[in-house]
């Protein structure tokens, strides 16, 4: 028993040891251990030094579940206009598996589809995105995004977290991690979504796999009460919630002083002081009463379709601004026919789907964009809008895509970014990236978003089981071409 | 004695084909193989482990050498020649680096070598 004690003592130690020195990017050292334990073993959320000087403090990062049709939002292609209702030539199926769930119909342009070019940049827009496409020169695009197609989940595993299968952590775990919190009383890492339901694999995408438990995303529910029992119950006085907290907290503290490698303890810790503290500092951070009904029009509040996502989006927007490090946000699903929810996975009847779903983000995420930027904060955050995948240029069961990992659009706002420049293309039916030298992975837009908070995705490691890992795996190049 | 030698000219020939039929397919276990260990070099790399790392390099360079191969008698496969050949001459050039204590350029190197894995791998991979 003594010696199994030893051995995590110092497993703690040198795990402690490697990570940290390895996260500051310098080479193990006596003086290094001593600063990085002090640090690790006094607050695991203390702020941390970048490796360089970052372009933004914060990420808003807007996963559109379920893989929106990009070519029916922003990549114009006039051939695939030309050849709409024909089969798909031969040479633009080359190189590609077609097989992912429902063959290659003929291919498909949504009859009401209409597009426009905005801005100084004249960025493509098409007929459903008509607010989001007054900000066209804040954006850049990657119209040569690539990824790997499975199933939604695996691919959003793989967006999240660099992997197909659980159990990496995921970017705002990492960010967590390596620039730790900027505010000690709100969660750094925060899940936003809309609707009834938790996001499409759950908390997989937003877990701290490997790394302490302390840096895993924290989810707020949608609606009035977003964290589950943060107030005081009205049977319970302050002070006797007080003494039995400092109770909680000593022997917690007893148990995490006995086993200090427990990194779930120490997160459990870790939590109750925080939950304490967010009892007066969350309500703030999400009560929108403050917000004026001008803000509350400009996110779309009070529409049907886009009020919901509009409310989390200000909810993300008062979380920035109060040092929130990362901000995920999952669109939920929108009532699109017969009241039936849906996400963007438009297999049938996209015509329907899409409409309702670009209502439900269009204003909301240009407001958005305004608000950040008249608060000036644009300048020192970064929203990045992101799918798990996009869709074929091939019809599907007559007025649906199928899911098309092989070229898609993303595009990114905000501190350090090329706003008005447009990244790589997709071939002239917009199904494969044209250029695969160009072609954008989860692991380099990973590594993008890493390099514009001032951290090299080389040199944020961990060491887990004696291998050093980090956030882009073996892969990861950032896309200078993206960058201001 | 003629008859002999026939004999024995036909099993050395039955043998070799054996052995060639096994080598038609890319053995699932030789690409196990090398993503262990381009995770293995990747992480020596960020550890500054110079032997660990040019262990890998060189293990790397190894099979890529059999990975070429394959391809070559396959045949019209252009692409994932030029893209073995080009991943056999990365874990070269690592291997170069490491030795010189290049750390920072060997990674580069490294994330560029499982680049041409994964440009390789969305041509050929049977899944």
């Amino acid at each position: 028993m003594h010696h199994h004690h030893n051995r995590r003592d110092f497993l703690s130690t040198s795990g402690l040891y490697l990570g940290a020195a390895a996260l500051g990017g310098v080479a193990p050292s006596l003086a290094g251990l001593s600063v990085a334990r002090a640090a690790e073993l006094a607050d695991p959320l203390a702020a941390r030094p970048t490796h360089f000087p970052p372009k933004v403090k914060s990420v808003i990062w807007l996963h559109q579940n379920g893989a929106p049709s990009t070519l029916d939002l922003y990549d114009y292609k006039p051939t695939l206009h030309q050849l709409a209702g024909t089969d798909t030539p031969a040479s633009f199926l080359k190189g590609i598996k077609t097989s992912t769930q429902g063959g290659v119909g003929k291919l498909f342009v949504a009859p009401s589809r209409t597009f426009k070019q905005y801005g100084e940049s004249g960025a493509w827009f098409s007929n459903l995105l008509p607010n989001l496409a007054e900000h066209a020169d804040k954006l850049a695009f990657i119209k040569s995004s690539v990824t790997v197609g499975a199933t939604h989940d695996i691919s959003i595993l793989k967006l999240n977290t660099g992997d197909l299968s659980p159990g990496r952590p995921s970017l705002g775990a990492w960010v967590t991690y390596a620039l730790g919190s900027a505010n000690p009383d709100l969660p750094p890492y925060v899940v936003l979504y809309d609707g009834d339901r938790e996001p499409t694999a759950g908390s997989q995408n937003w877990n701290s796999g490997f790394l302490p438990a302390v840096y895993q995303g924290v989810a707020f529910r949608p609606g009035n009460s977003p964290i589950l029992y943060l107030e005081r119950p009205d049977l319970r006085a302050a002070e006797q919630q007080r003494h039995s907290l400092d109770l909680l907290k000593r022997l917690n503290q007893l148990g995490a002083d006995r086993y200090p490698s427990d990194t779930e303890l120490r997160a459990r810790i870790k939590s109750y002081d925080l939950a304490d503290r967010m009892q007066t500092a969350a309500p703030a951070a999400v009560n929108l009463a403050q917000e004026s009904e001008a803000t509350k029009r400009l996110y779309g509040i009070g529409d049907e379709v886009s009020g919901g996502y509009g409310e989390t989006l200000l909810r993300a927007r008062r979380l920035v601004e109060r040092g929130v490090r990362f901000v995920q946000v999952v669109t939920g699903d929108a009532p699109v026919k017969d009241g039936q929810r849906a996400s963007w996975d438009a297999h049938d009847g996209l015509e329907d789907n899409h409409a309702v779903k670009a209502r439900q983000v269009d204003k909301p995420i240009a407001g958005l964009l305004a608000d950040l930027k008249s608060r000036g904060l644009l300048d020192t955050t970064l929203v990045v809008w992101t799918s798990e995948f996009g869709r074929t240029s091939y019809g599907q069961s007559g007025n649906g895509r199928d899911h098309n990992p092989w070229g898609y659009t993303q595009w990114l706002a905000g501190g350090g970014v090329k706003a008005g420049y447009t990244h790589g293309e997709t071939d002239e039916i917009g199904l494969q990236t044209a250029d695969k030298d160009k072609a954008v992975d989860t692991y380099d837009l990973q590594a993008t978003v890493l390099h514009l908070l001032g951290l090299d995705h080389l040199k944020t490691t961990f060491l887990n089981n004696g291998r050093s890992e980090r956030p882009t795996v073996v892969y990861g190049k950032v896309v200078t071409d993206l960058l201001a | 004695m003629r008859r002999k030698t026939l004999a024995a000219a036909l099993t050395l020939l039955a043998l070799a084909g054996g052995v060639r039929s096994a080598q038609d397919e890319l053995d699932a276990d030789l690409m196990r193989s090398i993503e262990d260990a381009n995770r293995g070099l990747a992480s020596n790399i960020a550890l500054k482990d110079g032997p660990g790392a040019s262990a890998d390099a060189k293990e790397l360079g190894e099979m890529f050498v059999q990975v070429e191969g394959y391809f070559v008698r396959k045949g019209d496969a252009h692409d994932a020649v030029d893209l073995s050949k080009k991943s056999r001459e990365l874990s070269a050039e690592i291997l170069r680096l490491i030795a010189d204590r290049n750390f920072d350029s060997a990674t580069d190197a490294a994330t560029s070598l499982s680049r041409t894995c994964k440009t390789c791998h969305n041509f050929y991979k049977k899944s």
